[in-house]
């Protein structure tokens, strides 16, 4: 043994799956995980983390920027940009939960029925999610609000059936697997019914993809959402919500950056760190179905 | 210039026989949980032009890691100590990622062992055999497709300018590790590393990759030849080296290290081999592991027909409408029997109708035509209200037994699922019978927390014995129950299914296409060909005089290995 030498590549696959990970990923992960629990914290109890109001008006105050005594700098009508993004995280949060909800709710619906329901339900089914899909997902979205009217409810529903059909996709074909799957046989070949084995065997392991799927997709929501707000068709100005605020701001960005800049950072931390954490749920998921 | 290169390549000889690849004492650690472990304990060996040097060794030996280390991709993390690594006399120690890169391919060539997950499906072959040449920018244009299609030639494609549009999907097995070997020689690598490469191969189109590999060596290349399978490396290589625990503890010319060994690993791994044993024959000394198994009071009469035959299938027939409108007949006029308690092993090779007659065995397709009854029942064409009560008296055990498993479940749970389906609803009994069954199929108790995940593979497929149990079934279906596992686990698993059969009197439908096992295990034999029964007989009969061609062919393919007793 007289030389010494290492030789880097893909990593071997001897250790566990958590020990193999990389302390630049561990780390991420606790800092993907510690921004959503402040950003779940700011949108159920904001008053813990900032003492001031998001519609608190102080005129003399307008346009300072980021300092000690605001943070984020204050906007046109002197609001507390720190208080207004804190604030903010609620109806964002909100819009993009319930967007995922309707998304992963209709998504199932569709690509389990496809995937169990037999040969002309399926191929009636994929077609219609391929018109889905053949429509830009924005349009859609503007059609349902148009119908619905302005709200911050009706954009989190025109969000959600917009990007139905991408779920439903990816569900169908979980479905698929599933019911092709060795141990679906080996439940009916116990005798089990074909009930039981629809809820104890094939919809649970239908389910499992889901958790990763919503992480990932609320980001993805949100984003979508804040869009929406920024052409004016969610929340509306005055309202505390990040697209909004960063509608709001469009006037002032040569003047007054800080306007654009939180909010902006806001919506992209969060999406970020969702989708850190989603894409570990995901490699978790997927560890346990290939082993 | 790149033609000249090719020429000067093919003509390359390999008179000077120094060796391509000189290793003296190399090990590999790797960290696990804080502590260094070492998977390759100080070995050495060379690869010399022409020769094929087999590493044989159970799954765990670090024969994989080895491999990976010759080629730069021990992994991150990994620690490499050796007194002498060389490749075509050329140091290579301490060499970066780099320069392992443009070695790869170029100087070695690997060939993998899953050709289906190896090969891109959203490329065409001749696209991903192409990718290797433009790694080491080697041809180009016209050039370049010439030498793509000369490698798939060499590799024993039929109509490589055809082949080279299709996509891994379209391939036959065979085809698809014949693709796998043109991409790792189109670089013209003087040293192949084969990891496995016949495994998932039925044995006729296993007999011609074994083939084609030999043939390579004939024009200087050196291969190093990792399997578990005794007869492959009693078919083509020459020099052996035995491995244990990372270590190698024999060597020596293949027919002389086969023929006596002398270490007491490699004689268990010989002794091991189902080959040439009739059935009730123990392939390991070990006294059977399974203590008496109680049925419980409350359990159903195991057997309610005595008389007469386990399964009768008279005539099936299974047609399918195939994409293009024809009509292919999957199994066609199928009839056997099963006697009480007897095996019958069911051959063929892929595509012979094997896995339809399984699933028809199983209830879960229904025969276009002929029927199937199983213990004096009607058991084909039923509804499924009728035959969900008794499904449980025909259970099966799968090729893949973590695939088998839902993989939510720990094998506590897999048990209370199949004990639960067979009527049992206290839990107390449920967790007294869960334990009896790990200790019938030579499992601790212990591991009713453990996730199949975390189980080998010989252990996984006691769980999923263990399962088929549960519900005290009268037949058992095994698809290719051992195909997965290395020689001294299979002979595990094929001793603890005989004693099983003993002990509770099942009889068996043993689906293989590994003949050395079906041998073993039969009372008779079924040899399916495009979904006819081309002969059927006894097992001693049909072994010791196969009438038909196709048989006599499938014998003559299969590696042979007649255990020296």
């Amino acid at each position: 043994m007289t030389n010494l030498l290492t030789t880097a590549g893909a990593a071997p696959d001897l250790s566990s799956r958590w020990a193999s990970k990389l302390p630049l990923q561990r780390f991420a992960l606790g800092l993907a995980a510690a921004v959503l629990a402040t950003a779940a914290l700011a949108a159920i109890f904001p008053q813990l983390l900032v003492d001031q109001g998001p519609y608190d008006i102080d005129p003399t105050n307008a346009f300072s920027p980021p300092s000690p005594q605001a943070w984020f700098g204050t906007d046109q009508n002197g609001r507390d940009v720190f208080s207004r993004v804190v604030y903010g995280a609620r109806a964002s949060l909100f819009i993009g939960i319930v967007a995922i909800s309707i998304a992963l709710f209709l998504g199932a619906v569709l690509g389990i029925t496809a995937a169990l329901g037999g040969r002309w339900l399926d191929l009636t089914i994929r077609r219609f999610i391929d018109v889905l899909y053949a429509f830009p997902g924005m349009v859609l979205a503007l059609v349902v609000i148009s119908v619905l009217g302005v709200s911050e409810l009706t954009m989190a529903i025109a969000v959600g059936a917009a990007s139905a059909a991408g779920y439903a996709h990816i569900i169908r074909a979980q479905a698929l697997i599933v019911t092709r799957s060795d141990y679906v046989a080996a439940a009916r070949a116990l005798g089990h019914s074909p009930a039981r084995v629809l809820i104890r065997t094939i919809l649970p392991n239908i389910v499992r993809i889901l958790l990763p799927l919503a992480t990932l997709g609320v980001g993805q929501t949100i984003v979508w959402a804040t869009g929406l707000s920024f052409l004016g068709l969610g929340a509306k100005p005055p309202a505390a919500e990040w697209g909004a605020m960063l509608s709001d701001s469009r006037n002032y960005v040569s003047l007054a950056w800080w306007l654009t800049v939180f909010p902006g950072a806001a919506i992209a931390v969060t999406a970020l760190s969702l989708t850190v954490i989603g894409k570990s749920l995901q490699a978790r998921v997927e560890g346990g179905r290939v082993g | 210039m790149s033609a000249n290169l090719a020429t000067n390549v093919d003509s390359r000889s390999f008179v000077d026989s120094e060796p391509l690849m000189r290793v003296a004492h190399l090990s590999v650690s790797f960290r696990r949980d804080s502590r260094w472990v070492k998977v390759i304990d100080n070995i050495s060996f060379d690869l010399q032009p022409g020769r094929i040097l087999a590493l044989v060794g159970e799954s765990g030996a670090g024969k994989s890691v080895l491999a990976r280390t010759m080629l730069g991709l021990a992994g991150e993390g990994a620690e490499i100590a050796a007194e002498r690594f060389e490749i075509e006399g050329v140091s290579v120690a301490g060499d970066t990622p780099r320069q392992w890169r443009r070695r790869r391919g170029r100087q070695i060539g690997m060939i993998l062992q899953d050709a289906l997950t190896s090969l891109d499906p959203l490329r065409s072959i001749g696209a991903e055999i192409g990718e290797t040449l433009d790694a080491h920018r080697l041809y180009a244009g016209h050039d370049r497709r010439r030498r793509v299609l000369d490698a798939m030639a060499e590799a024993g494609i039929p109509e490589p300018e055809h082949r080279a549009r299709q996509y891994s999907g379209q391939l036959s097995g065979g085809l698809r590790q014949r693709a796998l070997i043109a991409n790792a020689i189109v670089a013209n690598p003087r040293i192949l590393i084969a990891d496995e490469p016949t495994t998932a191969l039925d044995s006729s189109t296993q007999r011609q990759i074994l083939d084609l590999l030999k043939s390579l060596t004939k024009r200087g290349a050196a291969i190093l030849l990792i399997t578990h399978d005794i007869g492959v490396v009693e078919e083509i290589a020459d020099d052996v080296a035995v491995m244990k625990e990372g270590r190698i503890v024999e060597r020596g010319d293949a027919r002389e290290v086969l023929g006596a060994p002398s270490h007491p690993y490699t004689r268990s791994l010989l002794a091991a081999l189902p080959e040439g044993k009739p059935k009730g024959v123990r392939l390991l000394a070990a006294k059977p592991a399974v203590a008496a198994f109680a049925a419980p009071a409350s359990a159903a009469p195991r057997s309610p027909q005595v008389s007469g035959d386990a399964i009768v299938a008279h005539h099936l027939t299974k047609r399918y409408q195939g994409r293009d409108g024809r009509t292919l007949v999957a199994v066609d006029n199928v009839s056997f029997r099963v006697g009480h308690g007897q095996t019958l092993g069911l051959v063929g090779g892929s595509g012979a109708g094997k896995t339809t007659v399984a699933q028809i065995l199983m209830g879960f397709l229904n025969p276009d035509e002929g029927r199937i009854e199983m213990l004096g029942a009607r058991w084909s064409n039923l509804a499924e209200k009728e035959r969900r009560s008794r499904r449980r008296l025909i259970q099966m055990v799968y090729q893949d037994p973590l695939g088998s498993f839902d993989p939510r479940l720990k094998v506590e749970h897999i048990l209370h699922d199949a004990l639960d389906a067979s009527g049992l609803k206290d839990r107390s009994v449920i967790r007294r019978r869960s334990l009896e069954l790990l200790d019938f199929v030579g499992l601790q108790g212990s591991r009713l927390t453990a996730h199949p995940r975390e189980l080998s593979g010989g252990q996984r497929q006691r769980v999923a014995i263990a399962r088929a149990l549960a519900p005290q079934p009268s037949i058992l279906l095994c698809d290719e129950p051992v195909a997965s596992l290395d020689a001294t686990t299979q002979a595990q698993v094929l001793d603890l299914l005989a004693d099983i059969q003993s002990q509770l009197g099942l009889s068996i439908v043993f689906i293989s296409h590994d003949l050395g096992v079906i041998q073993h295990v039969a009372d008779t034999i079924v040899v399916l060909k495009d979904g006819r029964v081309i002969e059927q007989g006894s097992a001693q009969s049909v072994y010791a005089a196969p009438a038909h061609p196709y048989t006599r062919e499938l014998f003559a393919a299969a590696p042979r290995w007649r255990a020296r007793a």
